[in-house]
């Protein structure tokens, strides 16, 4: 990798190169992993609402939600890309990726108790029966979110301060 | 007791208008984009037995005004002669700002710098000397943090103590041999006439040589016009402007280091989040997720708060009926219950959207769409700039017209007046939420975001049309300034979503209370007629422009509701209440649209379609003729939607029926 080129002899030097390096290569192979893995959830979930697939409750049949986690993927994998050829400022792409997905995971979840509390209202409004699942509210966006909330607190300290430019 | 007037002035989104609001107490709309304020504002406070009367000026990147609201901020400064001008700098981007200052103190003006956000200058590692810079143009300079009301009262003291001064010299910045000697030739033709000596003339001077219109406009009218005209005939004034600017950041570029020793190198977090935002392939996408996840979540997480509205006013409206004698049961009950209730369900949508809107705006997002929806608007005939107008109309189109103030070119002003009508406002948010949870289900929130896209693409595709065939040319460039981007407060938030929240329910007192009251005396006379009946006096004129919507699907109900759309599109809602005689079963509103055979999801679509491109209301027709100073571009407007409103509808319903669907 590019990483590390206009680094100095010196064993100070290379130590903080190392450290340099590592850093960014866990940056890029989690977004390696994140991007792919929401990549492969919203193909699904765009294709079962389409009909090639059948419905599953892990591969909702919600076009729309399944676009917006590609969105999401591209965000990672641009971020991939980027810092596979060195480029430290391919960081951003991870860093709002994390924020965009959590921002995501945080509105299903609002969404999860909207749906929560209509279901809630039906015995008192309507006297019909309460029927809510818990497993078929799980949308991917929310325990997909779960590995960003792992990036979250891995790197949160970062996600304020300016970046250094080498 | 001493009286003085004090002028805010600086760049556009530098916090004026917070600070103007953190001086007086007042609640001005404040946002995290250049160009929120497009009038001056005045407000009194008192302080150290000092009246002050402030003024709060809209944004201005120089003194060599362009569009509208700039020149409504300079000629301020120069003919009123504010007894001080508090120029706000925004503590992040010193070296832009600092060059309004130099010709600020080029024109003599009594001068106090704020220099506001002061906070996330150190945030970002700015060494900022507040002392060498008041040292470098001898003007008192105070921190301020408006947002939280930090430096306030320095910043009262400070303006008093300079009030307290005499006259002020100016300031001069050498613009080299050349350029001088024609602005002291100038100076000495202007001597000549003594209704030009009320400007400072060596600022006169370099203005008239800049080939500034306004200053020109007043040499014109001057006894020494025709001599300074022959005098300006050999001089290349776009050469002279860009000369005097280099010199203006030259003088700045060389105090920089001095007045700030670490002003930020780094990639700074807004540009981290820059990188990503405005990325040519990822920008649009991820506007579009973000605005179709804010729909899906004001659509499903209000819908049990809808639920429990719904059926406390049905239960009222059906006591009402129940209970009161004929005709007053029917009015209680149907007309003012059953009209106001089918508006007040949406309070919760409506004010969760503002909520979420108002959050991506504090946040400074909204700018980046504008820049990002650059590319292709310019290339679809619109002016960047218009994108801004553009999304407050999401909010309501009175405020959105009226913000096209901003764009300099007179052509792209009138395209963006007239498209900015399509985008959907908050008041057609109650008759998509209404028909698109009654009839598309679970992908209401779909529904409802497409609705938002397509007012998008009506707008974009009709510029493109006015450029083609009504406003040849290219638009004007577009330059905007991104602020930064800021964690939103839920506090301001929560002020903004309740100040455009407010004017919902405002009006669901006044006008859809008045409407309800009209359409439920048209649906219940003349007497002894079945209420709501085609015999009533709505049902005659809804049968009477019932053949022009037939094509459409629409039965006489339908028209009756649209045509009082007209005064408010609220009313569209409140008034298919009445007409469907709320209070008089158990039904609610969405019970009763779904049993009425003229409702199916295509005609359904077809109203929506219909409500989101038609005329929006009597207040936006209103202030379209206001701005355009014209009854003609007003009647195109009016009939251009409604035309456009009833071929969409028509394709919609009739297209849909081709393709088999019900």
């Amino acid at each position: 990798m590019a990483v590390g080129i206009h680094c100095l002899p010196g064993w100070k030097v290379i130590r903080f190169c190392i450290r340099k390096m590592d850093k960014i290569r866990a940056r890029l192979w989690f977004s390696v992993v994140v991007g792919i893995a929401y990549l492969f959830f919203g193909l699904m979930q765009v294709l079962s609402s389409i009909g090639v697939m059948p419905e599953i409750s892990i591969f909702p049949a919600d076009l729309m939600g399944g676009l917006l986690l590609i969105v999401i993927s591209f965000v990672f994998l641009f971020g991939a890309r980027e810092l596979s050829f060195g480029e430290q400022e391919g960081v951003s792409y991870v860093y709002v990726g994390i924020v965009l997905s959590l921002i995501m995971m945080g509105i299903y979840v609002f969404i999860v108790l909207g749906n929560l509390l209509s279901a809630a209202l039906v015995p008192i409004l309507e006297d019909g029966p309460f029927e809510w699942d818990l497993i078929s509210e799980l949308r991917p966006v929310i325990f997909l979110g779960v590995l960003s909330l792992i990036g979250f607190y891995s790197w949160k300290d970062e996600f304020s301060k300016p970046m250094k430019l080498r | 007791m001493k009286k003085i007037t004090v002028a805010l002035a600086g760049n556009p989104n530098v916090g004026k208008t917070s600070l103007f609001n953190a001086l007086t107490g007042a609640k001005q709309k404040v946002g995290n984009w250049p160009g929120v304020t497009v009038e001056k504002k005045v407000g009194k406070i008192e302080h150290k037995g000092v009246d002050i009367t402030l003024v709060d000026l809209p944004g201005t990147y120089s003194l060599s005004a362009y569009s509208e609201d700039e020149i409504i901020a300079r000629d301020f400064i120069i003919d009123e002669k504010p007894d001080i001008v508090v120029h706000i700098v925004d503590s992040t981007n010193l070296e832009r700002n600092f060059y309004l200052t130099s010709q600020l103190l080029e024109l003599g003006c009594p001068l106090v710098i704020a220099l506001n956000m002061s906070d996330m200058a150190d945030a970002q590692g700015d060494k900022i000397d507040e002392h060498m810079i008041s040292e470098y143009f001898e003007v008192p300079v105070v921190r301020t943090v408006a947002s939280e009301k930090k430096g306030i009262q320095k910043l009262l003291d400070a303006i008093i103590g300079e009030s307290s001064l005499g006259p002020h010299h100016e300031h001069e910045i050498s613009y080299g041999k050349k350029v001088e000697d024609k602005i002291r030739v100038l100076e000495e033709i202007l001597h000549h006439d003594k209704s030009l000596s009320k400007y400072p003339s060596r600022w006169f001077a370099a203005r008239i040589l800049e080939g500034d219109a306004n200053a020109l406009s007043k040499v014109e009218k001057s006894s020494v016009w025709k001599k300074a005209d022959d005098f300006l005939k050999n001089c290349d004034s776009d050469i002279y402007e860009a000369e005097m600017a280099d010199k203006r950041y030259e003088f700045i570029g060389a105090m920089m280091p001095q007045v700030c020793s670490k002003c930020a190198t780094n990639l700074s977090v807004s540009g981290m989040v820059d990188k990503v935002m405005t990325n040519k392939y990822l920008g649009i996408p991820i506007f579009l997720a973000l605005m179709w996840a804010a729909f899906e979540l004001t659509f499903t997480f209000s819908v049990p708060f809808m639920d429990l509205i719904d059926f406390v006013f049905v239960s009222l409206a059906e006591s009402a009926s129940a209970s009161l004698p004929g005709m007053w049961g029917s009015l209680i009950g149907d007309g003012i219950i059953g009209g106001l209730g089918a508006v007040l369900i949406f309070v919760p949508p409506i004010f969760l959207l503002f909520l979420l809107l108002s959050l991506l705006e504090d946040s400074g997002y909204l700018a980046r769409a504008a820049f990002i929806m650059d590319r292709l608007m310019y290339k679809l005939g619109l002016h960047g700039k218009s994108f801004i107008p553009l999304l407050m109309g999401f909010g309501c189109s009175v405020p959105a017209v009226m913000a096209t103030r901003t764009i300099e070119d007179k052509k792209d002003r009138l395209i963006t007046i007239l498209v900015t009508p399509f985008m959907s406002c908050g008041a057609r948010l109650p008759v998509y939420i209404i028909l698109a949870g009654v009839f598309f289900g679970r992908d209401a929130g779909t529904v409802i975001f497409g609705l938002y896209v397509l007012g998008i693409v009506i707008a974009i595709l009709s510029a493109l049309l006015f450029r083609k065939v009504l406003f040849k040319g290219e638009p004007a460039p577009f330059i905007l300034e991104l602020p930064p981007y800021r964690m939103p407060g839920i506090k301001t938030a929560l002020l903004h979503m309740w100040e455009r929240g407010a004017m919902y329910l405002k009006k669901a007192g006044t006008v859809i209370l008045l409407g309800a009251l009209i359409v439920w005396f048209l649906a219940s006379f003349p007497e002894g007629i079945e209420y709501g009946s085609e015999a009533s006096y709505a049902g005659s004129m809804g049968k009477f422009f019932e053949p022009i919507f037939t094509p459409l699907g629409f039965d006489w109900k339908i028209v009756v509701a649209l045509l009082f759309g007209f005064i408010a599109k609220e009313i569209v809602v409140g008034a298919l209440g009445v007409l469907y005689g709320v209070g008089e079963s158990e039904e609610s509103l969405s019970e009763s649209l779904q049993a009425d055979p003229v409702f199916t999801p295509l005609s359904a679509l077809g109203v929506m379609v219909f409500t989101l491109v038609y005329v929006p209301c009597v207040a936006t027709v209103a202030v379209i003729k206001k701005e355009t100073g014209s009854w003609k571009w007003t009647l195109f407007s009016v009939f251009y939607s409604t035309g456009l409103a009833w071929l969409l509808a028509f394709i919609v319903f009739q297209g849909g029926k081709l393709l088999g669907f019900a």
